[in-house]
């Protein structure tokens, strides 16, 4: 079927099944690769894309659901002032070991800030505990989201 | 899984020939350097490590690969301290596979051990060494004055009088016509401005951005995607399949049988998966059946019961546990653990019409992936071209002796050779955690005699699968009949104890086992710890300072100790309902040691801060020193508390993220990291922290007012 969406700000259209989960129209039809794979049933975080604002799990998201509205995934992701901020905290913080799980990870720490701009640990605990990180990065996304919470709200953070 | 004779004699003789031959590829062979770097007939290409184009552009070709551990950015680090030119200027690329890139010690190139940096810490700074001595030579030639006129800094070098400099970019021409030095002096450490210094990722933009190109992420025009039906048991086979719904999935191109099941090839993941959801498979069990976790918990204790191959043997143990005036035993066990590295695996095949092939992956062992594949194929290697990524986590999954998936995907594109296609063969979640290579289950019978307060008697006994019988690792690492890795961390146990016996049991079975991120430690660290902190309690000693005593002669293992001890407070009461526990620990020529806070909040253990010292020696990347520690306890707790691999009739229970248990943000403590400033010998970083986790986290529970847990993971065994 043919499905028409908005991705990072831009119009696309997709002729494909409408059960393929969202993650491999993204990967292969579309060729964005930063949406990663790790566990195909939404147990592990690192295929995390916004939909409409609301951060979910691309691998088990039929992509029939997108129609008509608006994608983020982490080529888009610094697209507004949040998205800056955590990307630019991670980068400051060098959060990364591996790095596949991180643009999942940052796509989640998107939308916890977008909706609250001063989390406090346990909110940290309980937006974050969906995307699993192997290399154990968990104290630096912390310290990172911090970081990124602060600089939005316009202190050095540091 | 039997590997091609010609890899065996290949990795046999390259392990045994040592670092010489790797020096001299990598140096001697100038037109053969420049052929890793296309176009670079102008360039200057000193060896295989360094290019430098006429327009300044500084390619390095690193020799081990980046699974999260920063080795790229370390490596960068130490050849821009010789080379004089900063990190950031310098663009770091995967090595291709060639015994240029040999590991310094192995004699493959391969990534593991926790030793790519103290092994190879010397031949890159040559190598910028040498690139440096010959731009400066260059420009000595270039103004007719005397090289000692001349100084190389940021990227150029300049005469020494302030009348001219010349940038790498401009002298690379003339860099080219230089002999290659014999023999480079390197600075002294007091002289370096970048080694040393935390120093940024060269990976952490591009890799937060998504724009970080890893195995999975790797695609090439007309490519197909494959998955495979793997038999569920190990040492099972096909009986019988159905394939026809699976060829009427849209999408699906071709279903075709290799040697470890049945291939469906189609034109992206999600038809291929769709198409292996509908194979209609049945399986001959096969060997698989004896595979039953509580059935072999009871077989590995029984055996434990008698005397095994002795690996050491001070002193007269059995006589003193004999006449020791108390005696304690206990029985600790691990089981099977995945790597369940974050990125699946995959691996992708293009067919060459010379019966060559093109391979991309994201390997920790290119250097016995490729003979393995050249072997396949009955090819000279240089008709193999291997292309690495970014490993999206390895913890030894990606080093597999027997190339598993590396050689599995040739099967796949050679069965489906007819569809003319590039084909990636790709791993589920469940393939990961179902495909064997697991860190073995073990378990460690301890026997301890106490007399006049101290430990008098020690005997530790491991029983487990060996990971290196039937590898081409076997001649080295296997002497009369111990595996070293099953061993390692109790046969070298540091504690004074007078007598003192560790033995082996080995034992065969069908499931294919490996090293995993510490590998023969992540058993007996917890055993060897765990008991010492029962001996402790027994004599009512305290565990930080019976450890003390018994390692008076362990000036690097104290210092971590003391430094542990020190920045947690051990000295000073723990917060009510919390208890600490400690654990000191060598391994891969790397000093550790943690203490623990934990509670038991609800029946369930809880961390709370894990204070960390580790000795490794002088340190490249401090920042990246606290990033693997970090990561290490993280990566330890999981096994810890939670993840495991157990069989029940035959196959694995565990197939996801929801029942392969590991720790999520919520559960992640604090966890601090203190670097002894030391001059000593350079040793490992990676696997370091992960040892001293599980029996410093039992510690803290016991100390908690819980039982003293035996059995990893710790799972409820506390409510």
């Amino acid at each position: 079927m043919r499905i028409e969406f908005t991705l990072n700000g831009e119009a696309r259209a997709v002729e494909v099944a409408g059960t393929t989960p969202l993650l491999w129209v993204l990967r292969e039809s579309l060729e964005l690769s930063g949406t990663k794979f790790g566990c195909g049933r939404a147990l592990c975080g690192a295929c995390t894309v916004h939909v409409d604002g609301t951060a979910v799990r691309a691998c088990s998201y039929p992509v029939r659901y997108v129609a008509g509205k608006q994608v983020r995934t982490i080529e888009g992701l610094e697209r507004d002032a949040v998205g800056r901020a955590v990307v630019g905290a991670w980068i400051d913080l060098d959060v990364v070991q591996c790095g596949w799980c991180q643009p999942g990870q940052c796509m989640a720490a998107a939308a916890l800030l977008s909706a609250d701009a001063s989390p406090d640990d346990a909110t940290i605990d309980g937006a974050m505990s969906g995307n699993l990180c192997r290399c154990g990065t968990y104290p630096r996304i912390r310290a990172a989201i911090h970081r990124a919470a602060a600089t939005l709200r316009g202190e050095d953070g540091r | 899984m039997s590997a091609p004779s010609t890899r065996r004699d290949f990795l046999a003789g390259s392990l045994l020939s040592g670092g010489g031959l790797v020096l001299g590829l990598a140096f001697g062979d100038r037109a053969r350097a420049a052929s890793f770097f296309p176009g670079a007939a102008v360039d200057f290409v000193p060896h295989a490590f360094l290019r430098v184009a006429p327009d300044g552009t500084i390619t390095f070709l690193a020799k081990h690969d980046e699974m999260g551990q920063g080795i790229h950015t370390g490596l960068a680090m130490t050849v821009c301290e010789e080379l004089e030119v900063d990190v950031d200027a310098i663009r770091v690329v995967p090595a291709p596979a060639d015994p240029a890139f040999a590991h310094s010690t192995y004699g493959i190139q391969v990534t593991g051990g926790s030793t790519s940096t103290w092994t190879s810490f010397d031949q890159v700074r040559g190598a910028g060494a040498t690139a440096r001595a010959m731009l400066v030579a260059a420009a000595a030639e270039r103004w007719g004055v005397d090289v000692a006129a001349c100084e190389a800094r940021d990227g150029a070098v300049h005469r020494t009088d302030g009348s001219g400099s010349a940038t790498y970019g401009e002298l690379a021409e003339a860099a080219a016509r230089q002999p290659v030095p014999a023999d480079v002096p390197l600075k002294d450490r007091a002289q370096f401005t970048r080694i040393g210094k935390p120093t940024p990722r060269i990976d952490s933009a591009s890799k937060v951005r998504g724009t970080a190109v890893f195995s999975l992420d790797q695609r090439v025009s007309g490519m197909l995607t494959a998955m495979v039906a793997r038999s569920p048991y190990f040492g099972g086979a096909l009986k019988s399949v159905d394939d026809a719904a699976a060829k009427a999935v849209p999408g699906v191109k071709a279903v075709v049988r290799v040697p470890s099941g049945v291939a469906v090839v189609a034109d992206g993941f999600w038809a291929a998966f769709a198409g292996r959801e509908a194979l209609v498979t049945e399986w001959e069990p096969g060997e698989g059946t004896r595979m039953d976790t509580e059935r072999l918990r009871a077989e590995f204790v029984e055996k434990s019961r008698s005397p095994g191959l002795p690996a050491r043997s001070d002193g007269d143990p059995e006589g003193a546990l004999a006449r020791a005036g108390r005696t304690l035993e206990a029985v600790y066990e691990v089981p099977y653990q995945a790597h369940a590295p974050m990125e699946p695996l995959s691996c992708m095949v293009t067919l060459r019409d010379d019966g060559g092939a093109e391979v991309v992956t994201g390997s920790q062992m290119l250097g016995g992936d490729h003979p393995a594949v050249a072997g396949r194929l009955g090819v000279d290697p240089s008709k193999v071209t291997f292309r690495n990524s970014y490993l999206g986590g390895g913890f030894g999954r990606r080093a597999n002796p027997g190339s598993d998936f590396t050689l599995e995907a040739v099967e796949v594109a050679l069965a489906a050779r007819s569809l003319g296609a590039p084909i990636k063969t790709v791993w589920t979640r469940e393939d990961d955690l179902r495909g064997g290579w697991y860190r073995p289950m073990f378990v460690d019978a301890m026997a301890a005699g106490l007399d006049g307060g101290e430990v008098v008697a020690w005997r530790h006994r491991v029983v487990g699968q060996s990971i290196i019988e039937g590898t081409p690792f076997a001649p080295l690492l296997i002497q009369n009949g111990i595996d070293a890795t099953s061993v390692e961390g109790a046969a070298d146990m540091p504690y004074a104890i007078p007598n003192l016996g560790v033995e082996l049991h080995t034992v065969a079975l069908p499931v294919p086992v490996q090293w995993w991120r510490s590998v023969g430690h992540s058993n007996t660290a917890f055993a060897k710890e765990s008991f010492l902190d029962e001996c402790a309690e027994a004599l009512g000693r305290d565990p930080c300072e019976l450890r003390r005593a018994l390692l008076a002669d362990h000036p690097r293992l104290l210092r971590v100790l003391n430094l542990a001890a020190e920045k947690a407070g051990w000295d000073t009461p723990p917060p009510a309902g919390v208890g600490r526990g400690v654990a000191v620990h060598e391994s891969f020529k790397g000093f550790a040691a943690h203490v623990v806070e934990a509670s038991i909040e609800d029946g369930r253990p809880r961390v709370r801060r894990i204070v960390c010292a580790i000795d490794c020696g002088p340190v490249v990347n401090p920042d990246q020193v606290e990033s693997q520690l970090q990561g290490a306890a993280i990566f330890a707790l999981s096994a810890t508390l939670g993840s495991q691999i157990t069989f029940r009739d035959g196959r694995v229970v565990e197939s996801n993220f929801h029942d392969f248990q590991v720790v999520r943000m919520h559960e992640a403590p604090v966890v601090e990291v203190h670097i002894v400033d030391s001059t000593d010998e350079m040793g490992g970083i990676g696997e370091v922290g992960v040892p001293g986790i599980a029996p410093a986290v039992c510690s803290a529970l016991r100390a908690a007012g819980g039982p003293r847990v035996r059995r990893l993971p710790v799972g409820n065994q506390l409510a």
